[in-house]
């Protein structure tokens, strides 16, 4: 009997001098920052040839995959102007952006003419691990003068967290 | 499913010979304190699927003019990384509250380049990545307070007439506030409710603003000018407002029917 107290009172004093070491171990935490990663390719970008007053849909001209932590937000806008308008220019002549719309098949978005972003919203958005497939389609105005008209989009990702 | 998206990625780059990819951090600066300079590295992700581009970056927002950027262009070699410190300066006068902005890296390569499309209409695409910065601007012991300190109104008014009401709020705390008056006109029928424009005052700062009321109906009105600021609301002393067709108020009617009725019975008397 005493020797089981010995050793009940023994085993007691190793858990109590264990505790405190056990109890003071460090905890280790770690965290990803996420964020987009967007990899655009082009696919089509060229409309060819059209008649004033006619449009033209290029399907799948954009493949975008996202192969970051977090869905992207798509936000689109000309970069080239002829002083005035933002869209595609020929030596003296533009189609304004407003006669341009990039976007997934049925989502496709107007842009402007005064070169800000448009928003391409929650439709376009290309989501984490995933890619997106984007349509353009050009609308040429009736009377517009003829010419090789050639623009610039700036396509600008914003991670959603 | 990634490894799908990046195997057809690297077959159509093949194909096409061009890809870009962008991908870039968030800065969130939390709290912030008046004058206190912080920086926050933000990373700008390429894939190896990428070209090698040149960046310029775009500071937008409610913080542009407090936020510079270290680099502010650099170029970047397909799949490699560019870390910038976002420095944040804020000022010793800011207003409390949230902030809310963004920095953008801009490729300034643009793909198809230009000349490799054929002849007729074509678009090229630079890409750009954008980073939201936000910032709460605190003060530890800050007192964000404003107080009606007068309302000056005519006590009795036409019908179908514009009231004028001349108000004067004070900044009572210790820090730039943001106060938004509302205009409360009470009678037994109810309370019209007329919302003001938010008022900016710096520190001891006092300002009058003025407001209107169409009075439209007869009666006696109840005015109160109700100020909200910093989540608080306080109210003035109230003010009342007849609207009536007589140019003379209650008493200034009695008064002169008893003058009336006193002149009538000393010419009786005289007569």
């Amino acid at each position: 009997m005493e020797n089981k107290l010995v050793i009940a009172i023994v085993a007691l004093m190793v858990v109590a001098l264990a505790a405190p070491a056990v109890m003071a171990a460090d905890v280790s935490y770690s965290a990803s920052v996420v964020t987009s990663d967007v990899i655009v390719t082009p696919v089509n970008t060229a409309f060819g040839g059209l008649l004033a007053g006619t449009s033209k849909e290029i399907t799948g001209s954009l493949t975008l995959a996202n192969s970051g932590g977090a869905n992207a937000n798509v936000d689109a806008k000309f970069t080239t102007n002829d002083g005035t308008t933002y869209g595609l220019t020929s030596t003296s002549n533009v189609i304004g952006g407003s006669n341009f719309q990039i976007g997934t098949d049925g989502n496709e978005v107007t842009l402007n003419d005064a070169g800000t972003d448009a928003a391409l919203g929650s439709s376009n958005q290309v989501p984490a691990s995933e890619s997106a497939s984007y349509d353009a389609i050009l609308d040429v105005p009736s009377g517009q003068a003829p010419g090789d008209y050639t623009g610039n989009v700036q396509l600008t990702f914003t991670a959603v967290v | 499913m990634l490894k799908k998206i990046l195997i057809i990625s690297a077959i159509l780059s093949i194909f096409i010979g061009m890809a870009s990819g962008l991908g870039i951090t968030h800065a969130g600066f939390g709290d912030v304190e008046q004058g206190k300079t912080y920086d926050i590295p933000v990373t700008v992700i390429t894939s190896e699927l990428d070209f090698d581009n040149h960046f310029v970056i775009e500071i937008e927002g409610e913080l542009t003019d407090w936020v510079s950027v270290i680099p502010m262009e650099f170029d970047l070699p397909a799949g490699e990384s560019q870390t910038l410190v976002v420095n944040l300066e804020v000022p010793e006068n800011a207003r409390l509250g949230e902030y809310k902005g963004s920095i953008t890296a801009v490729g300034q390569q643009g793909v198809p380049a230009p000349g490799e499309t054929p002849g007729g209409a074509a678009v090229g695409y630079t890409i750009a990545a954008r980073s939201l910065l936000s910032a709460s601007v605190i003060k530890p012991g800050a007192v964000e307070s404003a107080a009606v300190t007068s309302v000056n109104v005519l006590g009795k008014v036409k019908p179908d007439s514009v009231v004028k009401f001349d108000i004067s709020i004070k900044n009572t705390g210790n820090v730039p506030a943001i106060a938004t008056p509302t205009l409360l006109v009470s009678s037994d029928i109810g309370t019209t409710e007329i919302p003001g424009v938010p008022v900016e005052l710096e520190v001891d700062e006092e300002t009058t603003i003025k407001m209107y009321w169409d009075a439209l109906e007869k009666g006696t009105y109840t005015a109160v000018v109700s100020i909200a600021c910093s989540g608080t609301t306080v109210n003035s002393d109230p003010v009342s407002i007849t609207v009536t067709d007589s140019s003379l108020s209650g008493m200034q009617a009695y008064l002169v029917l008893i003058a009336i009725l006193g002149a009538a019975v000393l010419l009786r008397q005289r007569s």
